[in-house]
């Protein structure tokens, strides 16, 4: 009663954007360790890998991710956990 | 067995102590440098990353200077080259990965893949069109299933 603004957004059905892999769409074939600009963005504050569910990422390149990412953190590129 | 004059392509990144400067750590970098032309390796990319914050603390030390080789070079070459990195005082840390064949298969499997198209644009564009008297049926069939 009090909110009648938000039945009609109740109703409406999720919107799944089934979101892109950006390594196909770029075609890179190599996933540079070196690239802390590229890596950091699939790893969130807690300093975890992002699960492919969530940055659409292709299995192909989301075991090459990982690997960079295992990488760069052995060089302190980036950390193992958020402090 | 490999043999002895294969070359192959290493991409190495090392960490130099913060305690050198700027000169002493290109002097540190010069040294190893060296070491890989000696033992045989073409350098292809030279590049210092410049001195950075550390993710973590290595060793008590918040900061280190990156230097990055990729080079072609034997596999005896880079067992040398990392021995003496790792009796080094002034390396923090070292990686040296071997990159030719991923790059090749990656770059493959690149060529090969295409994306998929995202959905929302399929199902946005053409439904909305020729279904114009059908959303207010289906908020009805909804709310029965419910």
């Amino acid at each position: 009663m009090a909110a009648p603004v938000r039945k009609p957004a109740k109703k409406k059905f999720f919107v799944r954007r089934k979101r892109v892999c950006k390594f196909t769409v770029e075609k890179i074939g190599y996933i540079d360790f070196k690239d802390v600009k590229t890596l950091a963005g699939f790893v969130p504050e807690r300093a975890k890998i992002l699960p492919r569910r969530i940055s659409g990422t292709s299995a192909f390149y989301q075991r090459k991710l990982a690997t960079a990412i295992k990488r760069a953190r052995y060089l302190a590129l980036l950390p193992y956990v958020s402090d | 067995m490999a043999t002895p004059n294969t070359q192959r392509q290493y991409d190495m990144v090392f960490l130099v102590v913060p305690e050198k400067d700027e000169a002493g750590a290109q002097g540190v970098v010069e040294e190893f440098r060296k070491l890989l032309v000696d033992h045989g390796a073409t350098i292809e990319k030279d590049e210092t990353m410049g001195r950075r914050r550390l993710a973590y603390t290595i060793k008590k030390k918040n900061e280190a200077t990156y230097h990055n080789f990729l080079f072609r070079g034997s596999s005896a070459c880079v067992a040398e080259v990392q021995r003496k990195l790792r009796l080094s005082e002034d390396i923090l840390r070292y990686l040296t990965v071997r990159i030719d064949e991923e790059v090749k298969h990656g770059l493959k499997v690149a060529r090969n893949t295409k994306p998929r198209r995202p959905r929302p644009e399929m199902s946005d564009a053409p439904m909305a069109a020729p279904a114009a008297p059908a959303p207010p049926a289906a908020p009805e069939a909804a709310e029965g299933r419910e």
